[in-house]
Formats: C-alpha cells, structure tokens, sequence
C-alpha cells in the first residue's frame, strides 16, 4: 500500500489497521487482504483494541438513538404547529 | 448549504411546500433523526424547532426538486453542522507532538518506520464506559471536541459520512477526491479520532 517499510505476507499495524477500517466500512477486500488481516489480528493485541474501538466509535458517530422509540411530546408537536401558523399568517 | 444555492433551473410546475402538515407528516423522523445525532431530547427539540423556522422563512426557495421532506431533512442537518460548529470550544487535549504534527502525515505519529504502533501512542484497554445519562451528554461533548481536532479534510469527510450519511463514491465526488485517498483520510482521522477519545475520556 503505503510506507517505506518492506512487506512480508503479513501486513504491518499500519496497514491491518487501514484493511480493517475498509472492512468495517464495508469496502470489499481481497481474499489475500482478508486473511493477512485475520492472521495480523491473530497475533496482535494492539489492532485488535482498535479494530473493537473504533466499531465503537463509529457508532458513536452515527445513531445515539436509545433502543427505545423515541418522539417528541404531544404538547412539543401543538407548540411547533401553533408557531407555523402563527408565521404563516404575518 | 445545498437550500441556500440559488436555483440553477426554475422548474415549470412549481410545487410549493406546505407548512401547515409539517409538524403531523415530519415532525416524528426528523426529531428522531436529531436524537440519534446530538444524543440530548432537549438539543434535538430546539433544533427541529430552528429547522422549521428556517424552512418557513426559505419556503419560496422549495422547488419540488426534492421531497418536501429531504428538504427539510437538509436544513436540520444543516442547523445540527452549525450547532457542533459553535459548540467547538471544548476543552479537550491531544500531545503537544500530535498538535505540532498538525496536517503533516500523523501516521509516523503512530506507527515506527516498519509500520507497526509505537509503544507509547499504542492502543490501550478502555477503563471507564459511558453508563449513565449523564455520562451519554458528557461523552458527546468529549466527541464533539474530538471531531473538532480532526484536520479539516477529516472533519468534512466525518461530517459528510456521519451527518449525512453520504456513501463513499458520493463523498469523493463532492470533495474531487480519490478513493485510495479517501481511505486515507479515514483511517487518519480514525486514529487522531480514537487517541482523542482514549486521552479524554476512556482512560479515567
């Protein structure tokens, strides 16, 4: 990919890291890009925190809704109504 | 952004938007939506309320091009880019290294020349969770500050991938970039991103 390092069959924590970020985008991966990152994985505790951190703050990032369904009060709704006509009507 | 464009082409059927059946045909999505972005009821009300007020006042500028409810889909996205914006100065802190790195390749910040961590910007276990409420609001405002430490490619391409959930190919055409350098940027943003949040907030 990228760096001035030499390759081997396996990639480093540069490039694991940058292969799971596809992966957990859902970019397709090579079979060889697949399983050089499993293998990475395998064998170090480093990718593997950030590959479960950084699921976690893609989540973050993208839906903070609760489990539950969640909508506005009633009363919010008729306040937000009132306020629409009343600006219509000027 | 895209509502405050003049229109390039007027349309000869005009369709006009209908303020009246807002509040009972949107009201509930887009509220929900603001919820899952900003994670506070109270900020998520003020700013579906800020975004109806928008759209009455920009009503002639609805054109029919979209729905009525994309439309305003896209001006309370717009009013949630504007709050995280004026909500930036959270006090939140990175190295004095990572700052100094500033846009240069923060990559060497984190790996060795053979491309693996260095020990001491290395991943570590996460101690504290968000648990309760209270924890959630703190949280997102730590986010906030950490998002807002991203370059600024980092940030846009974060807040057209998060907030608008825009795909990849759509992101790299409005920004004219390759997709080899939008991965890039992602996975940079990433680690600025996750060293943030580890520094800020997960390791007290």
């Amino acid at each position: 990919m990228m760096g001035t390092h030499k390759h081997t069959w396996m990639p480093c924590c540069k490039d694991a890291t940058m292969l799971a970020e596809k992966q957990l985008q859902h970019q397709p991966l090579s079979f060889g890009q697949r399983m050089g990152l499993r293998l990475h994985l395998l064998f170090c505790i480093f990718c593997r925190r950030y590959v479960m951190q950084s699921r976690a703050i893609d989540k973050y990032l993208g839906d903070r809704t609760p489990q539950t369904e969640i909508t506005p009060d009633e009363s919010v709704k008729l306040q937000w109504e009132a306020m629409i006509a009343e600006r219509i009507k000027k | 952004m895209q509502i405050e464009k003049p229109p390039t082409t007027v349309q000869a059927s005009m369709t006009t938007a209908n303020p009246t059946r807002w509040v009972k045909l949107y009201a509930d999505d887009l509220f929900k939506f603001a919820v899952a972005k900003v994670g506070d009821n109270g900020l998520a009300q003020d700013l579906v309320q800020e975004a109806f007020l928008s759209a009455l006042q920009a009503q002639e500028q609805f054109r029919g091009e979209s729905s009525e409810k994309t439309w305003l889909m896209a001006i309370l996205k717009n009013k949630i880019i504007d709050h995280f914006r004026k909500s930036s100065k959270v006090p939140v802190t990175i190295s004095i290294e990572e700052d100094k790195a500033g846009d240069s390749d923060p990559h060497h910040f984190f790996f060795n020349e053979k491309g693996h961590w260095r020990r001491e910007t290395a991943p570590k276990a996460w101690v504290s969770g968000i648990s309760s409420q209270q924890d959630q609001v703190d949280f997102f405002t730590i986010l906030r500050g950490c998002m807002n430490k991203l370059t600024s490619i980092g940030k846009r391409v974060f807040d057209l991938k998060y907030l608008e959930e825009k795909e990849s190919a759509d992101i790299c055409k409005d920004l004219s970039i390759s997709s080899s350098n939008y991965w890039v940027i992602i996975h940079r943003a990433k680690l600025q991103l996750r060293a943030c949040l580890e520094k800020n907030w997960f390791s007290n």
